[in-house]
């Protein structure tokens, strides 16, 4: 070989050996020690839907450190492996599957995006890994298997509740939604209601994730002359790229859109102004609830960015502690357990979880963005 | 009425296209290899005017001018770390094909390292203003990018066609050996070229920062349909791959307003098909 050869492959040879070191810490902690409580955690922890697998994780964090203070589950510390779904069901299903095969867990909090739960569900409902997700909301979420719970509410109700709020403006609106599985299962149950109740839809259509050119879309939606639209987006990015070329089109219709009221959404409170949102419950002050509040804030040193995800995803790490403390590491007897809570008092609020594993007693606010912060419409 | 949204609408897609058209295709001509790496050169650009202009707090024209000068000199060190090389290995097209895949993948895999993956924007940098024309809206930013993208069309075709450097980069094109046998340094003329188009796609990168925003995942659909759109207008030609900016660009906004928005991408690869199919040439035939 050339001696340009020779640097070249020093040159790969570091940033192998680099990368190697780097990523090394975390694996060996989890070989070298047996005696954790090990619990996996898939979420969106880079990309466009980050800010919402950001909460969830510190959440998890809050949570875990809490629990290990006060001396783990039955003796054991418990150690959260952390994997990135990206909001795509390909990450999700590699981030499962290495979670399943490799660290051998049977817990999973997790996935944060429904696209992400839905792709992973075989793998974990085959390998009997009890999942569940503070995050998704896909409607057939609900039934996709036994071992799958979530403690956020089914796009049942969110979908229902956009439609009866547009039918009270108007009965002939827009929707456009992003062709991820959450957008588009929203946008199913939100066209079945707004039609079936009266209303027309002069602009129905779906756009691609990673679309930055929305201007034609958003003449359409101009040219129509509706005075209503469910901007239906996966994440905040689409969200404001298309409020922004509405805006410059000179499109005045009221946005209306589903849980989108994050950091990102108060930044661009002048864009914004007047978007109505169907949204989770705040957290409560009183409680648990606020000593969560409390306590995120003194280890994180500000406010959860949707707070609903963080502290529904601390609930989730509380849950399932919880079982393995009662029911030892079994999978199958704490999916009993869950089935079998009456009322969990956490920091989402007080609820159980019905025969499908999904939530019962979150009920969903609607609230308005005016100057620069959400107030609860009643 | 519409249909003056719908054809500024067109103009300011084929603006963006068209400028990384007309780099893809300068490049394109000289090397003759699909230099996916070009994908990464806008995302850069966009960033880096990101980080002078935004996080390091510097006059708006101070970062955009680094955006395209670091955007100009990356393109430039792609080709001398690497395309260079592997020419002199006289590697197959493969070999480029696949290097030019690495390149991109590691370049847009650091941008996530310093800036996140987050969406950004540069548009709160500058005062963004609707102006309308007829019927149709567009703002500032619009106008400029259509603006700069007859400019630098024009500019080019220029430099082809009236200067020393254009007569050689066009002997180059044609035939590269003999034009070195010729007593021409081939290499200065095509490092100039991989400044040239590097700086052209930076510009567009940055234009689409202040328009759309940007995440460092942009690059590729954008240089997918600049190639596309070199495709349909005729490969290797500049004036073809600013026809074919425009007609793709057209294509897609009538479709959307036609048919549905979710079929944009479906129709620009109908159209890729066809032309492969029938006109492989392209619509100007050489």
């Amino acid at each position: 070989m050339s001696k340009k050869a020779w640097i070249w492959l020093l040159v790969v040879a570091v940033i192998i050996v680099a990368i190697v070191l780097i990523k090394q810490p975390a694996g060996n902690d989890i070989a070298a020690t047996g005696d954790t409580v090990k619990i996996g955690f898939v979420g969106p922890l880079t990309g466009e839907a980050a800010s919402y697998g950001e909460p969830m994780k510190q959440g998890v964090e809050l949570a875990v450190s809490q629990i290990n203070a006060n001396g783990g589950v039955n003796g054991k510390q418990v150690e959260v492996i952390y994997e990135d779904g990206k909001c795509t069901g390909k990450d999700a299903v590699s981030a499962a599957q290495k979670l399943v095969s490799v660290d051998k867990v049977s817990f999973i909090i997790g996935a944060g995006c429904s696209g992400e739960t839905i792709a992973m569900a075989p793998i974990v409902e085959a390998a009997k890994v009890l999942t569940l997700s503070p995050v998704s909301s896909n409607a057939t979420i609900s039934t996709i298997g036994d071992y799958i719970f979530r403690n956020h509410p089914s796009d049942n109700e969110a979908g229902k509740a956009i439609a009866d709020l547009v039918l009270k403006a108007t009965n002939n609106a827009a929707v456009i939604a992003e062709q991820t599985d959450y957008a588009q299962g929203i946008k199913n149950v939100f066209v079945d209601k707004y039609t079936a109740a009266g209303g027309t839809l002069a602009v129905n259509e779906s756009f691609t994730t990673g679309t930055t050119d929305f201007r034609s879309l958003v003449s359409k939606v101009k040219a129509s002359g509706v005075t209503a639209i469910f901007v239906d987006a996966q994440t905040e990015a689409s969200f404001i790229k298309i409020a922004t070329q509405m805006k410059d089109l000179g499109v005045t219709a009221q946005i209306y859109t589903a849980y989108l009221t994050g950091d990102n959404i108060k930044k661009e409170a002048k864009l914004l102004n007047g978007m109505i949102a169907v949204d989770l419950p705040n957290i409560q002050t009183q409680g648990k609830a606020s000593q969560f509040t409390a306590d995120f804030k003194t280890m994180f040193g500000k406010d959860a960015n949707y707070p609903y995800f963080a502290a529904a995803a601390y609930d989730a790490t509380y849950i399932l502690t919880d079982g393995i403390k009662k029911d030892g590491y079994n999978s199958t007897k704490v999916k009993d357990y869950l089935y079998g809570i009456k009322e969990y008092n956490g920091a989402a609020g007080t609820y159980h979880f019905d025969e499908n594993g999904d939530v019962v007693g979150v009920s969903l606010t609607t609230k308005k963005l005016e100057s620069g912060a959400f107030v609860e419409l009643k | 009425m519409f249909f003056q949204q719908i054809a500024a609408n067109s103009l300011i897609t084929a603006s963006i296209y068209g400028l990384l058209a007309v780099g893809f295709n300068l490049i394109y001509g000289t090397i003759r290899f699909f230099d996916i790496s070009y994908g990464a050169i806008p995302v850069i650009a966009a960033y880096m005017a990101f980080l002078f202009a935004k996080i390091l707090g510097c006059p708006v024209w101070v970062g955009v001018i680094l955006g395209i000068v670091i955007a100009s000199l990356s393109s430039y060190l792609i080709y001398k770390l690497v395309y260079k090389q592997l020419r002199d290995r006289k590697a197959s097209k493969m070999v480029f094909l696949v290097a030019a895949l690495g390149v991109y993948t590691v370049s847009i895999s650091l941008i996530p390292i310093f800036f996140t993956s987050q969406f950004q924007t540069l548009s709160n940098l500058v005062n963004v203003k609707t102006v309308t024309i007829g019927s149709a809206i567009l703002t500032n930013i619009q106008i400029m990018t259509i603006i700069l993208f007859a400019v630098i069309s024009i500019i080019v075709a220029l430099i082809l066609k009236k200067t020393r450097l254009g007569k050689a980069v066009r002997a180059v094109a044609d035939d590269e050996e003999v034009t070195k046998t010729m007593g021409v340094n081939t290499e200065a003329i095509i490092s100039k070229v991989f400044l040239m188009g590097g700086a052209i796609a930076g510009l567009a990168g940055i234009m689409v920062g202040f328009d759309t925003g940007m995440d460092p995942n942009i690059g590729f659909g954008l240089l997918l349909k600049a190639v596309i759109a070199c495709i349909i207008g005729g490969v290797g030609n500049i004036y073809a791959g600013v026809l074919g900016a425009i007609l793709l660009a057209v294509i897609e906004n009538v479709g959307v307003w036609y048919f549905s928005a979710e079929w944009k991408d479906l129709i620009a690869f109908t159209v890729l098909i066809i032309f492969l199919i029938f006109r492989p040439n392209g619509i100007v035939r050489k």
